[in-house]
């Protein structure tokens, strides 16, 4: 065994993977406002989560794992896209561990670095803030047309779509705010605050 | 009362007959509806999702809105804008660094802003007008109609923010349609969430959902659900045929705003009501209770 050479390339500096994980967590500790620590592994939260049957991580687990700073795992997992921020967990957690912001700055941190392994739900969150942006409100018709032909589901809901028109629910026009450029604003400074090192 | 009054998106396209009833409901309260004049979207869940401030950001704007217009009081019958506005308010009163950032980052003084207090439109009906006040209104009463109250995830939830009834067992709801005269059952699902964020973008987990909710209604022996969100009452409505080709069962359950039957037993028509609009049919049940 002694003799054996073991290439470069395969050697993990751990000091440095050991430093990096910790200031992820002391980032999402900051950003999100909630210490990892207060976790006790109760389980409660995955126990009431409507969406556990989906995810590949449960609610109770994500906490584990940034406990122990698992850093990539995490941004990879699929259960910080499906969260619906129904809020049950936190209202049911005995350590107030708000986790549905804790999944926020997690799912934003995962987009800073290219992981969005939802794509459908990536999608649909980009184009409906593109229309706020854009209007200053929802356009619900142009939402679900960009959406469809985005994701090619092209004929996706065209059940839906006569009933829904013929019942006058969707509007095929969009509705502009008189003040549009002050939302684009919002959403331009906040970008740039966000470039600029983020926020306090 | 004069309380400014925040529709949302929803409420401007889909929900239509969720703003027309919430007026003219409201109108017969001697709740004075006034329309945040140039109000933009609460960013709902894709902003939060990116960015905490652009959330706050946005709702920021709309409260800084009320206050031009002399009024310290906002309502929304749109559960999720009412969750965002509320923690944007809430936030703004708590954190003063935050304040001076977003206000660097809107460009507008939001000294005023912190001062306007939010609450959903329920919470003001059941808080300025009670049951006692509701049941002098009723004419026509529902006759004993079962109804599911679903109020759904973000009313009360969380806690600390909404500041309203129990994010667990909520009853405002249930009481609200009590004093109408329907009699509302005991069921599992009143909190529980429709995975309506994912309406159009993962059809699946809707339909898993909003089936859970759809049978529990049905097992507890609802005629009708009543929603307080449009997202809710969207979801459950236009899913439905879906869940019922899945789960091969009928449900026909009409999923109605709590406001359109308000409406009804204040005696405005059916139509005026918009109950027409929706897509699972509720005039059977109308019908079995000579409301129709
Ligand atoms: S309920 Fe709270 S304490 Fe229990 S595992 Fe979940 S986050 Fe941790
Ligand atoms: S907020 Fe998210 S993690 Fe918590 S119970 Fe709801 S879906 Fe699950």
């Amino acid at each position: 065994m002694g003799s054996k050479t073991v290439k470069k390339s395969n050697l993990v500096n751990i000091s440095t993977l050991f430093t990096e994980s910790r200031s992820f967590v002391a980032m999402v500790r900051q950003e999100s406002g909630v210490d990892e620590k207060d976790c006790y592994q109760c389980g409660k939260c995955s126990a009431g989560c409507p969406l556990a049957f989906d995810m590949d991580y449960m609610p109770r687990e994500i906490m584990r794992m940034l406990q122990l700073g698992m850093v990539d795992d995490i941004l990879h997992s699929h259960t910080i896209w499906l969260c619906s921020h129904c809020i049950t967990c936190y209202s049911r957690c005995p350590r107030s561990v708000d986790l549905p912001r804790i999944m926020d700055t997690l799912r934003l941190e995962a987009i800073k670095r290219g992981h969005a392994p939802e794509k459908q739900i990536k999608l649909f969150g980009d184009l409906f803030l593109w229309s706020v942006r854009q209007f200053g409100r929802v356009f619900e018709m142009g939402l679900i047309m960009g959406f469809n032909l985005k994701s090619g589901q092209f004929f996706k809901d065209i059940m839906l779509g006569p009933a829904m028109l013929l019942n006058r629910k969707i509007s095929l026009l969009p509705h502009k705010i008189a003040d549009g450029g002050a939302v684009k604003e919002i959403f331009d400074r906040t970008k740039e605050m966000e470039r600029e090192g983020g926020h306090s | 009362m004069d309380i400014a009054y925040f529709p949302g998106c929803s409420l401007h396209a889909m929900a239509h007959e969720y703003d027309t009833s919430t007026r003219l409901v409201c109108q017969r309260l001697g709740i004075n509806l006034y329309e945040v004049p140039d109000w933009n979207c609460c960013g709902a869940t894709a902003a939060h999702s990116l960015d905490h401030h652009l959330s706050v950001g946005l709702s920021s704007r709309n409260l800084a809105l009320v206050k031009d217009m002399n009024l310290k009081q906002m309502t929304t019958p749109c559960a999720g804008c009412f969750n965002r506005l509320k923690t944007a308010s809430v936030e703004l009163k708590q954190n003063d660094d935050l304040t001076a950032e977003i206000e660097k980052l809107a460009g507008i003084s939001l000294t005023g802003a912190k001062e306007v207090e939010v609450a959903h439109t329920l919470q003001v009906i059941m808080e300025a007008v009670g049951m006692e006040g509701i049941k002098e209104q009723v004419i026509k009463p529902l006759n004993g109609m079962k109804l599911a109250a679903y109020s759904g995830c973000l009313i009360t939830r969380p806690r600390a923010i909404a500041q309203f009834d129990d994010p667990e067992q909520p009853v405002a709801l249930d009481h609200l349609l009590q004093a109408l005269g329907a009699q509302p059952v005991h069921w599992s699902h009143k909190a529980e969430c429709c995975g309506g964020g994912f309406a159009a973008s993962d059809t699946d987990i809707v339909v898993d959902l909003g089936g859970q909710v759809l049978e529990a209604a049905r097992q507890a022996g609802a005629e009708a659900i009543v929603a307080a969100c449009p997202m809710c009452q969207t979801n459950l409505d236009t899913r439905q045929r879906a869940i019922e080709d899945e789960r091969g069962i009928k449900y026909n359950l009409p999923i109605v705003y709590f406001t359109q039957l308000m409406g009804l037993a204040f005696s405005y028509s059916p139509r005026q009501m918009g109950l027409n609009r929706l897509l699972t049919s509720p005039t059977t049940l109308l019908r079995s209770r000579g409301l129709s």
